[in-house]
């Protein structure tokens, strides 16, 4: 159990979550603002929302670990931000705004399905949407459990249902709108956080020198810019946390919650600045951690993912309090955002796409209750799933990207993208990455030069959209809905 | 086989299909270093489509360029310098950093910044989507006034 002024801290980093979360509930007002947000929310507001739903835990805990284990090596997954944010401003965020401009979108299947006037379309990629989500939610179960349970001192079980059971709260009252409006305070407590560890890590080690100086005498690799990786791998890394970012639904989803058209000038400034500068954590923890070894001053790590821990055992207590609270901010913050959109894709997407809508005034209700057992679902698979978590935890962004990247960011720029072209993309998507699932987690091979192979399925998936595209017409050139073709124009 | 009339992005698109095609290609045989220009190849023409209008380019080619300059140059030097110290202390070290990492980490990093994130700022009002833009975009939907 931590000390009382970080139990404290996270208290009531809880209760200030849970409050803002059930505030939100003041702006719902129509399904679209439940599921969606549509036109809830300021500039400022998004883009920090943005930024905190993308920066999971994996950016504290897991990325320092990399770095303490490779180096470098996971440095090209972080580091492709500065770019990445403004793609998806460039590619897809005007185009998104002014289709929700028109249309009563929510979801990104909404978007989807007018874009390519296929139910299909919609229900395949609301099927990947709900796959991807319970794969995510379920591998967070276990890492927020036991984050929760160090810090509190409480059991497992009692840890999961308190980080768990506060987000599925909040985000059951008020949807999209609750999952935004945290994401934005728990935005800022990531990047007090970051900044702080920052100045801490560049104070104890003594510099830039002191510390790199320090690793490289001992293991030189570990300071280059490759580290312990491959080229195929931290290049294709950088490819796919670029272009990928695009496809993330927990970033599209965020362009038909801004209030106007405007309020996109300043978004991926806002969004990406503030992505690189909590990236500083990522990139620092790790190598102070290997500091710290290297100069004896903690015992050499049993595990890559204790590096976090033994840095902040390192630190004043009043900043691992704030660490802790940025961390349970970036788990929760993406949790929420993935909670909405499974709902979503549950309560609105799947039932429109077999003809079967549920009745506008009631689809909040549902929303509500279907936001409690996918959650409920989403615990007791993550809680017992063990060998099928490990396994199905693999579909993450590399999956969400081949998904919808070609769907939003050919389909909303191209004319000529068809709806035969789409679903074929959707269900490579979906067919090459249960594919190399099973090639990889259940028959234990490995991809030729470390080639992430959620890298091919993102290429094949894009290649199928244009080049189906190319030989097929439906919902293509003079078939497009005017309003998305003026959006397309724009 | 039809003849289509494919726009000006459209085109870039066919061609970046042809750049993702070759990366592929490039992945699987593992020519890393060709896989990485090809790489910021293809980045930069995601950037100049998003960017650019249907059929006009604007200032959107020079973002595209921007980019793919600084990223590589910047892998030029990276590869560059991980070559020639591998294994070793390099010879000379920037604030403590490895060369090839310091081009990394800071320097494109801020680099690719400015033209792949802060330029959408810098060019929304007068490029990207200007009031003129928008009230086309009412006309052609029939929302003028309710928008």
């Amino acid at each position: 159990m931590s000390a009382p002024i970080t139990i404290a801290i996270v208290i009531g980093y809880f209760v200030l979550t849970f409050a803002i979360g059930v505030y939100a509930l003041k702006r719902v007002k129509t399904a679209e603002h439940y599921f969606g947000a549509h036109k809830l929310f300021g500039t400022v507001i998004t883009s920090i929302a943005a930024f905190a739903s993308i920066m999971s835990g994996f950016g504290f805990i897991g990325g320092p670990g990399l770095v303490y284990a490779l180096g470098a090596t996971s440095l090209w997954i972080t580091l492709a931000a500065p770019l990445g944010f403004g793609l998806g401003w460039f590619l897809i965020g005007k185009r998104v705004k002014l289709i929700s401009e028109v249309r009563p979108i929510a979801t990104l299947p909404d978007i989807a399905a007018a874009r390519f006037k296929s139910e299909a379309v919609r229900a395949l990629l609301a099927i990947s949407l709900v796959l991807g989500v319970i794969a995510y939610l379920g591998t967070q179960v276990m890492a927020g459990g036991y984050v929760v349970s160090g810090l509190l001192g409480v059991n497992l079980e009692v840890a999961i249902l308190i980080i768990f059971g506060i987000t599925m709260i909040y985000t059951s009252i008020a949807g999209m709108a609750a999952s935004i409006l945290t994401d934005f305070f728990q935005g800022l407590v990531m990047l007090i956080a970051a900044v702080g560890v920052l100045i801490m890590a560049l104070i104890m080690t003594g510099g830039t020198e002191g510390l790199f100086t320090t690793i490289g005498q001992k293991d030189p690799t570990l300071i280059d810019p490759l580290g312990r990786g491959t080229w195929m791998l931290v290049l294709m890394w950088y490819f796919v946390f670029t272009i990928g970012g695009v496809g993330q639904p927990h970033l599209a989803t965020k362009f038909y919650a801004l209030r106007s058209y405007k309020d996109l000038k300043w978004g991926a400034l806002i969004s990406g600045g503030s992505y690189m500068l909590s990236s500083l954590l990522w990139i620092f923890v790790g190598y102070a951690a290997l500091w710290l070894v290297i100069g004896g001053k903690i015992p050499a790590l049993t595990k890559p993912d204790q590096a976090a821990i033994a840095f902040l055992s390192q630190m004043p207590v009043w900043m691992v309090a704030i660490v802790y609270a940025g961390l349970l901010a970036a788990i929760m913050s993406t949790a929420s955002g993935f909670i909405s959109i499974g709902t979503a894709a549950l309560v609105r997407d799947l039932p429109k796409s077999f003809g079967k809508e549920v009745e506008h005034d009631r689809q909040v209700w549902w929303g509500r209750v279907v936001t409690i057992l996918l959650t409920v679902f989403a615990l007791i698979f993550g809680y017992f799933g063990k060998y099928l978590v490990a396994i199905l935890g693999a579909l993450g962004w590399g999956y969400f990207a081949s998904a919808t990247l070609p769907l939003l960011a050919i389909g909303l720029n191209w004319k000529r993208a068809t709806r035969e072209g789409a679903i074929a993309s959707l269900s490579l998507a979906l067919v090459l990455n249960i594919g190399f699932l099973i090639y990889e987690k259940v028959l234990g091979m490995k991809m030729p030069y470390a080639i992430p192979s959620y890298g091919i399925s993102i290429i094949v998936a894009l290649l199928a959209m244009i080049v189906i595209s190319m030989f097929t017409k439906g919902a293509a050139e003079e078939d497009l809905d005017p309003d998305i073709r003026a959006a397309i124009e724009a | 086989m039809e003849v289509v009339d494919i726009s000006l992005r459209g085109n870039i698109i066919l061609v970046n299909a042809a750049v993702l095609f070759f990366m592929l290609v490039t992945a699987l045989t593992n020519s890393w270093q060709a896989f990485g220009y090809l790489t910021g190849l293809s980045l930069s023409l995601w950037l100049i489509t998003g960017a650019m209008r249907e059929n006009k380019l604007g200032p959107a080619v020079w973002i595209g360029v921007s980019v793919f300059v600084i990223w590589s140059v910047c892998i030029t030097l990276i590869f560059k310098y991980w070559a020639e110290f591998r294994g070793q202390f390099p010879e000379f070290t920037i604030a403590g950093m490895h060369p090839g990492f310091f081009i990394l980490f800071p320097v494109m990093w801020l680099l690719i910044f400015i033209p792949g994130t802060l330029s959408y700022a810098l060019l929304f009002d007068r490029w990207i989507m200007t009031e003129d833009d928008w009230k086309e975009f009412c006309r052609k939907t029939g929302k003028e006034g309710e928008l």
